[in-house]
């Protein structure tokens, strides 16, 4: 079944994002029911599973987080922000996924304004304007640095020959 | 008044709706301009592709083996509770996801595998839902006991992959205490010999109406199913009234 498939992905990303376990089940078994539910709304030709997947469980990681549809954030300081994956222990180790080991090289290869940026933004949930004000940079300048992360990272990662999974 | 969105605002708010960091309205001026703007959904296609490898580089943790028997059981509770309760509007990952242009960067034989995924996946979420025709699926029904005669169920179990799934209508709603619930239903397996054994709690669906729990193990080593009123969670017996039994499904004869 999906979930047999994607349901750890799912519940690593939605930890992440949410730092509390008992939310993150909550994401990930809406997410999953959302995706049986809109089953046939899916379009192969558009992404991957993992994509759709994905996609749904860290979209509704943030609603949650922002308070949408529970607690709301309310700590935007620097200090409480979530440990900088490229930095952490688990960085340091040796990937026994070579994709992984792949993707990782490529966030590290980013400026450190740019990874700081898109971890900010993916990992921790933050908005662009929150963003702003947690490094004291313009908006504009936070959105230039998105789209320049994500274009590098696909350069390096296409660099590093890693095929766009479909699956 | 709105200043129209240009293909370089998009761009810029493709990227931030990739990480999901857009700003709150931002979104729907994002949708509009892609609707008539190819180019923009080529890019739209690039960024989404690129962020949905962050989630790899992340040490993976293993979920809660709870949480796929919540899931499996919330689906059937569904299934059981036809239509009702679900979600309107589509979010708006979701529209991004339908106004996307197909076929880019994806390999046919990638589509194909994508194509069975899916349909393999629906099919076992949907078991129940059409276990009349499905032969690997044995059912069995029964209605309520003495103390609430109004509660009906069934047991679904598939040899294949020694799974039941019991689907409750007719409980009425936990009494709620300091807007917590109190208490749960319990599923007892009935062994032929011996005392009762906690299967599962059973989980509600959104209908308010339809409650399920999966069963994993062998249903050979039980001959009925319980399911009782349990004041406080956690008791290895029952202590409350037995509401429904449901006998085991067998074969039918060859």
């Amino acid at each position: 079944m999906l979930y047999d498939r994607y349901g750890r992905l799912a519940y690593t990303l939605a930890l992440r994002v949410l730092g509390d376990a008992a939310a993150a089940e909550d994401v990930v078994q809406e997410a999953f029911l959302a995706v049986w539910r809109r089953a046939a709304s899916y379009r192969p030709e558009r992404g991957s599973l993992r994509t759709w997947v994905c996609s749904i469980v860290h979209h509704r990681a943030i609603d949650r987080l922002r308070g949408r549809s529970g607690r709301a954030r309310l700590d935007l300081s620097l200090d409480k922000a979530p440990p900088d994956v490229a930095l952490s222990d688990t960085w340091e180790t040796v990937a026994a996924d070579l994709e992984r080991d792949h993707i990782r090289r490529a966030l590290g290869e980013l400026p450190d304004e740019q990874r700081r940026t898109i971890e900010l933004a993916y990992y921790a949930g933050y908005s662009q304007s929150e963003i702003s004000s947690l490094m004291s940079v313009p908006l504009g300048t936070v959105k230039g640095r998105t789209r320049m992360a994500l274009r590098r990272l696909r350069s390096s990662l296409e660099r590093q020959g890693l095929e766009w999974s479909v699956t | 008044m709105e200043r129209d969105v240009t293909c370089e605002d998009c761009d810029l708010l493709l990227a931030a709706h990739a990480v999901g960091a857009l700003d709150p309205g931002e979104g729907r001026r994002m949708v509009l301009h892609l609707q008539g703007c190819d180019r923009c959904q080529a890019s739209a296609s690039g960024y989404l592709r690129t962020a949905d490898v962050l989630p790899i580089a992340l040490e993976p943790v293993t979920p809660p083996p709870a949480l796929r028997s919540r899931l499996l059981a919330q689906v059937h509770a569904e299934v059981a509770g036809v239509g009702q309760g679900r979600p309107r509007g589509a979010p708006l990952h979701e529209r991004l996801w339908r106004a996307l242009p197909a076929g880019r960067g994806l390999t046919v034989t990638g589509a194909v595998a994508a194509i069975a995924a899916v349909v393999l996946a629906v099919w076992s979420f949907a078991v129940p839902h059409h276990q009349a025709s499905q032969p690997g699926v044995l059912v069995s029904r029964a209605c309520g006991l003495t103390p609430l005669p109004s509660a009906c169920g069934e047991l679904a179990y598939t040899p294949a992959t020694h799974q039941s799934v019991i689907t409750v209508q007719g409980l009425p709603a936990l009494p709620v205490v300091n807007s917590q619930t109190v208490g749960g239903y319990a599923v007892w397996l009935i062994p032929g010999k011996g005392g009762p054994v906690l299967g599962a709690y059973l989980q509600p669906a959104p209908d308010g109406h339809t409650w399920a729990a999966v069963l994993e193990g062998d249903a050979g080593s039980y001959v009925a199913v319980a399911t009782t009123h349990e004041p406080r969670l956690g008791s290895s017996v029952p202590t409350g009234p037995e509401l429904l039994r449901i006998t085991r499904p067998v074969s039918p004869p060859s």
